[in-house]
């Protein structure tokens, strides 16, 4: 390691706060590893590492566009449910909860974060837990009802709260 | 009886007489007898209401002391939560002047380390060092003759950085004072004589994980990351690396609580988190710079959370097909820290 690469060493704070990640998530990924080293001071290369290793995905680049919606909040849980299903997050196969929202802007993240909390109540997502944190994957027999609620030719009434709370 | 005239009369007279004088003295004598009988017996009623009075009111302290003999086992377990209570504040407090003292350490350093590199003789040779280093593969490609004066002036070099490596990797300085020992309290929840759940609580505030991007990674975030990182470990060589893992405040510290009851986790489960928390600690170089000594304290689950200071998690009905970390955090309406 060059001198200048061990003075600007980064903190597990560091990494988080460049990948959009808790802290405690960073730990994860590294306890995956082993125990954790003697100094908690990295390379930057670690960043691209702990973000492959942790299986964080930006779903929502800049530029990328939610569903168009007379009520934004619909709109938000429609975009969402349109990923889940286009990136066929179908059991077994199961991704990060926090790549849902990851790169919103933070009241749609706030509202991602609600609509989650509301498809998982009605079981049109479910949790599994990892070494990494909590995932969702989507039931198999929810898959076209997902597609007609990200169609918005369908939606229950039951996720309704979602605008209709706020 | 009628007197009768005659001979026998007086001394029949006399005797009936008598017998009447008996009779009233015998009368008088058994009535008075009566009487103070009577009087005794007002007196042993009296006495015999007394003792009746006293004797409920022995039985109802009775039952008050029987009560409160029921209620020690609860007063010992409040006891020893608010102990418990007191002594994660106080070690808190300790961590966190430790974590002000080591960060003091450490900012010299760095400012340290910042005027070695701003000094004009070492930039010219950390320039060539860095040099160096982009070239060092081709090295091989040289004539020896030049590989040589090339690495003789490399060690020159690193002769003149030597303070400069020194600062870099030297052991961080050590705080002034004697070594504290601080506790995480732990606590395995059996169901069937089989661990269920395991709590642990840091003697550092909820607000390393709450308010993380906004403080200093400091001794006390250190300390919960060396911990949830043995946490881990720890999970992992029991062969339930999968199990769900929470973190919440409990009474203003970091709790993490695993659940294990999906996992075939034995006994041995203990032993693998003591050894992966003490040695996480020991082998930390910040925890040897701050003088600061981490050990494991064991408590029964009703002494870290009794009963009616829990969240009310046997309350609400469970969701269907969510685990219970994620439930805690449905009720709580979400959480930043997913």
């Amino acid at each position: 390691m060059g001198i200048i690469e061990q003075y600007q060493r980064l903190g597990v704070k560091d990494i988080a706060g460049h990948l959009g990640l808790h802290p405690f998530d960073v730990i994860r990924v590294l306890a995956a590893r082993g125990p954790l080293p003697e100094d908690l001071a990295f390379e930057e290369s670690e960043q691209e590492r702990i973000r492959g290793e942790s299986g964080l995905e930006v779903w929502w680049t800049p530029g990328r566009r939610l569903e168009a919606d007379s009520v934004h909040a619909r709109g938000v849980l429609r975009s969402m449910v349109r990923e889940l299903v286009a990136r066929k997050i179908v059991a077994p196969r199961a991704t990060r909860v926090d790549n849902l929202w990851r790169g919103l802007e933070d009241e749609d993240e706030r509202i991602a974060r609600r609509a989650v909390n509301l498809l998982l109540q009605e079981q049109f997502l479910k949790t599994v837990s990892s070494r990494l944190g909590i995932m969702v994957t989507v039931p198999a027999d929810k898959v076209e009802a997902l597609e007609r609620i990200a169609a918005g030719t369908e939606m229950p009434a039951s996720l309704a709260a979602l605008w209709l709370a706020s | 009886m009628a007197k009768k005239d005659g001979p026998a009369g007086p001394r029949l007279t006399t005797e009936l007489e008598a017998i009447e004088k008996w009779s009233a003295d015998e009368q008088d004598r058994l009535r008075k007898r009566l009487s103070g009988l009577d009087e005794e017996e007002g007196k042993f009623r009296q006495q015999l209401a007394l003792i009746d009075k006293k004797l409920q009111e022995n039985l109802d302290q009775r039952k008050k002391v029987a009560e409160e003999l029921q209620r020690i086992p609860k007063a010992v377990l409040d006891r020893q939560h608010e102990a418990l209570l007191r002594s994660v504040q106080a070690e808190r407090e300790m961590v966190a002047a430790r974590a002000g003292a080591l960060g003091a350490l450490q900012e010299a350093r760095q400012k340290e380390i910042q005027g070695l590199l701003e000094d004009p003789a070492n930039k010219e040779a950390i320039e060539e060092y860095e040099k160096f280093r982009e070239v060092e593969p081709m090295l091989a490609t040289l004539p020896g003759g030049y590989r040589r004066v090339l690495l003789d002036h490399h060690e020159e070099i690193k002769k003149v950085l030597e303070p400069v490596f020194a600062a870099l990797e030297g052991p961080l300085p050590k705080v002034d004072g004697e070594v504290v020992e601080v506790a995480i309290v732990g606590s395995i929840d059996p169901v069937g004589g089989v661990p269920a759940a395991i709590a642990f609580v840091f003697p550092v505030g909820y607000e390393v994980c709450r308010s993380w991007s906004e403080r200093p990674e400091d001794l006390s975030a250190l300390l919960a990351y060396r911990g949830l990182g043995a946490i881990c470990g720890a999970l992992g060589e029991v062969n339930a690396a999968d199990a769900p893992l929470s973190w919440r405040e409990s009474d203003g510290a970091l709790s993490v609580e695993i659940l294990l009851a999906d996992y075939k986790v034995g006994p041995e489960i203990k032993q693998a988190m003591e050894a992966a928390l003490l040695s996480a600690y020991a082998r930390a170089h910040e925890f040897t710079a701050a003088r600061v000594a981490v050990r494991l304290f064991w408590v029964d689950p009703d002494v870290l959370v009794p009963e009616e200071a829990g969240d009310g998690d046997g309350v609400d009905q469970p969701l269907p097909g969510i685990s219970k970390p994620v439930q805690v955090v449905l009720r709580r309406g979400g959480s930043s820290e997913w």
